[in-house]
């Protein structure tokens, strides 16, 4: 528009936004019919909002996500740890199994990832069951825990050359505290293998599915050596 | 936020918001950096279970974290100012801002390099708002809950805003302004062709 134009500005800013309607969008319309300087610039307009929307979309590098993911379970699995202790030592219950409570009042820290929520809270259900098999140190056959399909082994006794560390992926730790049970800790570990492998197989994709896979890990390698430092002999 | 919500935001808008901080910024790295952060606080943080709210807070948080790059980097100005008006020192750091990163290398064309070359000329909180209204499409009110600002007010400064870009493309663009319209048309359909 130019300055000799008898359109307010305002009414023609309007009109570029589709606030108009009826009698002043009429009054536009007609305006511009005649007024050439505005007529350009609805034009202008127009292409200025097609370059906007013809402006491609960027796709955010795979990598991107999984640091995402990876700094969410970062935190989660030190929360899970903390829970453990706290369910083991407190003898309170596990937190809820998604989702952080809505009246924590915490802000950081989210306790579980929220890929990670249900199979982790079986594990953690799963460990603490283990961790009672341990300190119980005999007894019969568990039944299945927390809908593994596992049953567990009776904990043998004894003091056996770490036979836990023939048949266990490496990237399982199982401790290095003198007398402690490692036919019970082996136990708890291929019981934490298969939830994983659980969460693994529900997983949508290979990124998830490794990231969940390692969060599990770590958390079954804290539970473990938790459990195995409150063995006669052990660390604790 | 339930872990459903969660997920189908990180999947639905990370190229969104990445793409934003990418424009805006004018750089990959911090682009991917405050991606990183916005979905992480997302997570950890947003009070709001879903829906509009968490997009809008989602959005929120991604520009305030741009600012914070900006800041950073010394150019964030909270000034509607003309970039005539600018001093010595404020057009050698958008001098250097114009220095598109490679990533935008996708986006092809004489036009919009011209565009992307404004915008990132602009000061700071004008191109925001443009960016807010055109590339994301928000309405004022929306751009308003963004920005932290009164919707009335928020559509001003967009005026304002597009009008200076408007004239910022018609000294850059030959036949872009309303003085060669003919010219412009002709150069549309060569860039059409080409």
């Amino acid at each position: 528009m130019n300055r000799r134009c008898e359109l307010p500005p305002e009414l023609l800013e309007a009109f570029l936004d589709g606030d108009l309607s009826g009698r002043e969008r009429r009054r536009v319309e007609t305006h511009l019919s005649h007024c050439a300087t505005c007529k350009a610039v609805v034009a202008e307009e127009n292409r200025l909002r097609r370059d906007f929307s013809a402006l491609p979309e960027l796709p955010c590098p795979d990598a991107v996500t999984q640091r995402i993911l990876a700094a969410t379970s970062r935190a989660e699995a030190a929360e899970s740890a903390r829970d453990i202790r706290g369910a083991r030592d407190g003898m309170r219950s596990p937190r809820a199994p998604a989702g952080r409570p809505e009246s924590s009042g915490r802000h950081r820290g989210w306790l579980v990832s929220p890929w990670l929520a249900g199979p982790v809270a079986a594990a953690l259900i799963a460990v603490l069951f283990g961790v009672g098999l341990l300190k119980n140190d005999t007894g019969p056959a568990e039944p299945d825990v927390a809908g593994t399909g596992v049953e567990h082994a009776a904990p043998a006794t004894g003091d056996a050359e770490d036979p836990a560390g023939s048949d266990l992926p490496a990237h399982i730790v199982i401790g290095d505290g003198a007398g402690r049970s490692a036919d019970a800790a082996a136990d708890e570990a291929k019981l934490g293998l298969v939830v994983a492998g659980r969460i693994i197989a529900h997983t949508r994709g290979e990124a998830l599915a490794d990231a969940f896979g390692k969060k599990l890990t770590s958390v079954l390698q804290e539970s473990l050596a938790i459990a195995l430092d409150r063995q006669p002999g052990g660390r604790g | 936020m339930d872990v459903a919500t969660f997920e189908d935001i990180l999947r639905g808008q990370r190229n969104r918001v990445f793409s934003y901080a990418c424009y805006v910024l004018s750089d990959r790295e911090d682009a991917e950096d405050v991606t990183q952060e916005a979905f992480v606080r997302l997570w950890e943080r947003c009070p709001v279970a879903g829906g509009d709210g968490a997009l809008a807070w989602l959005r929120r948080t991604v520009r305030n974290l741009c600012i914070d790059v900006q800041r950073r980097r010394g150019r964030w100005d909270r000034r509607q100012v003309d970039i005539d008006d600018a001093s010595p020192l404020d057009l050698a750091r958008r001098g250097r801002r114009a220095d598109l990163d490679p990533e935008l290398r996708l986006v092809r064309g004489e036009r919009q390099r011209a565009l992307l070359q404004a915008l990132a000329e602009l000061p700071e909180a004008t191109s925001e708002l443009l960016w807010l209204h055109y590339f994301e499409g928000l309405k004022y009110r929306e751009i308003a809950e963004v920005v932290d600002g009164h919707p009335t007010t928020v559509k001003v400064q967009v005026h304002r805003a597009r009008r200076e870009l408007r004239k910022m493309l018609d000294e850059r663009l030959p036949g872009h302004g309303p003085g060669a319209r003919a010219a412009t048309e002709r150069g549309s359909e060569q860039e059409a062709g080409s």
